[in-house]
């Protein structure tokens, strides 16, 4: 029993070395996007006590939360591989369960240590570390067993929310009036009994699910459980209606079609859910608290939220994609034997020997990350637009002395497109931004820039963001010569592209160059650049990509 | 038609067909002018690359065991009989040649494997008469 | 246009420190089965990732249907069907799904053989390719190589973990194929008695070299095994001109002889030994045998 045990550690520890380093990593990334600006800012640390700040905490803890117990659940893999050793179900339930825990928590403390040491914040570790045992132990009856289908994940999504109360409520917020927009900061400092309570029952809980899930999975029963019988009847809906005879028109619209629910559906899926969840909670607060402000307050937060969702997840499949050679590996040990001549790019290697060209790839590319990027954006303006009505009917406006940090209908359209440019550029992450920018030529370009500006003394801000915008000039220069040279494009196209693209940037600057400065100016532009790399770089990069 | 291919024996496969449709001609289960199938179902059939197929029909008409006719088919030539016999003999003679050799090497003489082949088909006519009593 | 359908000369590969593929020439001529087989590892994959156009060429050149396939992806691969070794056919699509998906790539595409084929393999078109056995989802990627009537079909290691009755079916789709006059089978193996009954020309590949090239009728004429007995003792196989192998002791040792029978009796006659025994070689030993010599 020792030896079995320490053999499946040693194994598990062997097979993760890098994927151990990368995933605190990975969940450093979207809180040192957003705290690092804050940072630069207001270099006194004023935005310490705006209260702002709370519900960045509260997003961000969840996220690292999720990305940690994710990577860790990757790393463990699937159970099945050691249903054929001589161990107990027991022994593989809890060898698995408690050390993910352990595992978690440890990487949620050191994450959150290691921004306490970088970064002028004071949060609190202790509570966050519990919660995110109990996140992890949660999941796991739900995510362990073979049976990973949309309702599970959904299912599993219904617990993250359920938890996510928790520790809003952790903050003392959803419990009160005005909530966590008052001007008084509740950071989870203290673990009530009531917190020792919850994390004790939800992991005997846990524990019990999943070594029985365990033992269904092990013996090959399913689990005749609600959720399968909703996941039959769905499938019965989805045979009859949704897959009627296929027939498509071009090859671009078939592989558009295919690209889109192979990589990007998530995401509106994600926005839209985010979007009706905010809503029913709404409408259920504003009835049962009475009151309008609360309604008009969490529909927009919750829509606002969801802006952030699409971007977030826009970002993490962008890395997970760009990261998925080596993840694949971890997906299921006993599906995918050879990974020996892979690269980052490669694609499945059905789809690499259909006979589409490099163009027609491209603007399928292209049309599915367009229109993954449109509808997740077009429902969170039809909510906005809904509230709007709501508003407009009832004759009031935006609470506004509640909602501070949302000045008008304008801020958020704002918000709305700018998150629409990130997610576009985010979900060109694999195929066209990180391949393009990752040419050394550019880099030369940008390291001589950035030399000459700190020679003559500018503020550091500015040239870091001068020499972002130089490399993406650059990257976009070069691409659309090449796209030129190899006609990958229309030289019309081409120039139409460009004009747009200036003169959004432009429109951009001249309209609000006042309230973001000439940093914001120029990483606005940069990004809107880089919206525009997509169009002429993907068919040279899948050129490059194809053949190795 | 009933043939069956060996592979690992070394053997090449066309010379299987073709020995075995000449053993099925010798021993007249196949009758001048019956039809053989198409290569191409004699290939599916078979699981044997067409071409061998067409090679062995084509070694086999110029054997003069088949005849191509004019609609297509291929068919047992009719002018089977007399050729029947000396394929008969060569097919035996190969078995005899092997017979030989193996003895040969075993270090028996010619007089000796004479008498073995004697005694063997007393025997076999012995067990022959004595059948249809037990029957 | 030439009579190769692959035109491979010189081409050579390397993946860091290892030699993939090393100055391997090969023409396919067009018409015909070509089984190229090799023991694991060998290169097979890599030298049908080269003819697919996902490698390209470290050294010399590689033509299909006289068009290079790394520039010309649509005009290479839309006359191809392919069936990978892994079968990695999205596992979220239903098969109709796969079908109707495929078919929108190839212009000469046959529905009707599509739906003969569907019915052929007994597939049911609802369902998800990731409930699909092993054996059924081979016979999924065999239907979406044949579908649209390819001119070469190419097969990586088609019938590896099959059962013998879809091995059956690969094997008869392989025939049918070749009946049809002008289309080509390139199919690798390491399943011999596959490549012995189907195959018209054999390559024999072996740590990314060519080591024989030739019909296979030519092979099994030209190889045989023999065996030599000397008058005296022997301590180690007395050199046969055209031998390849040897094994033996004593006074009686076999050979694998390669050449003509006359040049043979000669040769025995030279060492003074006697032929005491001669037969054919199965296209097993022929490989073995190649295999052990390199």
């Amino acid at each position: 029993m020792q030896s079995i045990i320490a053999a499946l550690s040693w194994e598990y520890f062997a097979r993760n070395r890098w994927m151990l380093l990368w995933f605190p990593l990975l969940a450093n990334i979207p809180a040192l996007c957003m705290l690092v600006p804050l940072q630069c800012i207001s270099p006194d640390s004023s935005f310490m006590v705006s209260p702002l700040l709370i519900g960045i905490q509260a997003t961000l803890i969840l996220s690292i939360v999720l990305v940690v117990c994710f990577g860790v659940l990757q790393s463990q893999g699937s159970l099945k591989r050691l249903y054929r050793l001589p161990i107990s179900t027991l022994q593989i339930a809890s060898c698995y369960f408690w050390s993910g825990a352990v595992l978690v928590g440890a990487h949620v403390a050191l994450i959150l240590w290691l921004w306490k040491v970088l970064l002028p914040i004071d949060w609190p570790i202790a509570g966050p570390v519990v919660f995110s045992v109990v996140c992890w132990c949660v999941l796991q009856p739900v995510l362990r067993g073979e049976s990973r289908s949309l309702w599970w994940i959904v299912l599993a999504g219904l617990i993250v929310m359920a938890l996510f109360i928790w520790l809003l409520a952790g903050h003392g917020i959803p419990l009160q009036k005005g909530g966590m927009l008052t001007t008084q900061i509740h950071y989870w400092t203290e673990l009530t009994p009531t917190d020792w309570l919850i994390t004790v029952a939800s992991l005997s809980l846990a524990y019990w699910l999943t070594t029985l899930r365990i033992a269904y999975d092990r013996c090959g029963r399913r689990n005749s459980s609600l959720l399968e019988r909703i996941e039959w009847v769905w499938e019965r809906i989805d045979s009859r209606w949704f897959s009627a005879s296929w027939s498509f028109k071009s090859p671009i619209q078939a592989y558009s079609w295919y690209d889109f629910l192979h990589r990007f559906v998530t995401i509106p899926i994600l926005v839209t859910l985010g979007v009706i969840l905010s809503w029913m909670i709404a409408v259920l607060m504003g009835v049962v608290q009475q009151d309008y402000g609360t309604f008009m307050r969490i529909a927009i937060g919750g829509t606002y939220l969801s802006t952030g969702l699409q971007v977030y997840s826009a970002l993490l499949f962008g890395f997970l994609g760009l990261f998925g050679g080596s993840l694949a590996r971890f997906e299921s040990p006993d599906r995918k034997p050879k990974t020996s001549n892979s690269t980052p790019f490669e694609m499945c290697s059905f789809t690499d020997t259909l006979p589409i060209s490099f163009q027609d790839k491209a603007t399928a590319f292209l049309r599915s990350s367009g229109a993954a990027t449109l509808i997740s954006s077009a429902v969170i303006l039809i909510s906005y637009a809904l509230i709007a009505m709501v508003a407009w009917v009832s004759g009031d406006s935006i609470p506004s002395n509640e909602l501070k940090f949302i000045k008008s209908w304008e801020y958020l359209g704002i918000l709305t497109a700018l998150s629409t440019v990130l997610t576009f550029v985010f979900t060109n992450l694999k195929f066209s931004i990180f391949p393009t920018l990752m040419q050394i030529d550019h880099w030369i370009w940008t390291f001589s820039l950035l030399a000459i500006l700190l020679a003559c003394r500018m503020p550091f801000g500015f040239c870091t963001a001068a020499a972002f915008s130089i490399l993406v000039l650059v990257a976009l220069v070069s691409s659309t010569i090449e796209s030129q040279l190899h006609s990958d494009l229309w030289l019309g196209t081409a120039i139409g592209i460009w004009g747009l693209g200036s003169c959004v940037a432009l429109a951009w600057c001249y309209l609000y160059g006042n309230e973001l400065g000439s940093i914001g100016m120029l990483l606005v532009s940069s990004f809107i650049g880089l919206s525009m790399l997509p169009f002429f770089s993907t068919a040279a990069t899948i050129r490059r990509a194809r053949t190795t | 038609m009933q043939i069956h291919i060996q592979t690992q024996g070394g053997v090449p496969i066309y010379v299987q067909v073709m020995q075995q449709i000449k053993y099925l001609v010798a021993s007249g289960r196949l009758q001048p002018g019956d039809e053989l199938p198409s290569i191409r179902t004699l290939a599916e059939q078979l699981i044997v690359n067409p071409n061998t197929i067409a090679r062995a029909y084509r070694e086999l008409e110029s054997a003069g065991v088949v005849e191509k006719r004019r609609t297509a088919g291929t068919y047992v030539a009719e002018t089977g009989s007399p050729l029947a016999r000396k394929e008969r003999l060569k097919l035996l003679n190969q078995r005899i040649d092997q017979l030989l050799v193996e003895a040969f090497q075993m270090g028996f003489e010619l007089d000796e494997v004479l008498k073995l082949v004697q005694q063997s088909q007393l025997n076999s006519q012995q067990t022959k008469k004595g059948q249809p009593r037990h029957e | 246009m030439s009579d190769h359908v692959i035109d491979i000369e010189h081409l050579s590969r390397s993946f860091g420190k290892t030699q993939a593929l090393q100055d391997v020439s090969l023409r396919v001529p067009r018409g015909g089965v070509y089984g190229l087989i090799g023991s694991n590892g060998a290169g097979k994959t890599t030298l049908i990732k080269h003819i697919l156009g996902s490698h390209y060429a470290q050294g010399g050149s590689v033509s299909v249907f006289g068009l290079d396939p790394v520039t010309d992806p649509v005009g290479v691969l839309g006359r191809i069907g392919y069936m990978s070794e892994d079968r990695d056919i999205p596992a979220w699509m239903r098969v109709q799904e796969i079908i109707g998906f495929t078919r929108s790539f190839y212009p000469a595409w046959d529905t009707g053989y599509a739906a003969e084929l569907l019915e052929l393999f007994e597939l049911d078109p609802k369902q998800k390719i990731q409930c699909l056995s092993r054996g059924q989802a081979a016979r999924v990627c065999l239907l979406l190589a044949l579908s649209h009537r390819p001119e070469l079909l190419v097969l990586d290691e088609p019938s590896s973990g099959l059962d013998p009755v879809i091995r059956r079916d690969i094997l008869t789709a392989i025939v049918k194929t070749t009946s049809d006059d002008g289309r080509t089978v390139l199919f690798s193996s390491h399943l011999l008695d596959e490549v012995e009954r189907l195959a018209d020309r054999v390559a024999i590949l072996h740590e990314g070299r060519i080591l024989l090239d030739q019909p296979l009728e030519t092979i099994f004429e030209s190889f045989h095994r023999v065996t030599l007995h000397f008058e005296d003792a022997q301590l180690e196989a007395p050199g046969l001109e055209g031998a390849i192998q040897s094994q033996g002791n004593g006074r009686d040792w076999t050979y694998v002889y390669c050449g003509e029978k006359e040049q043979l009796t000669q040769a025995a006659k030279g060492l003074r030994a006697q032929i005491v025994a001669q037969g054919p070689l199965s296209l097993d030993d022929i490989f073995v045998c190649h295999v052990q010599r390199s």
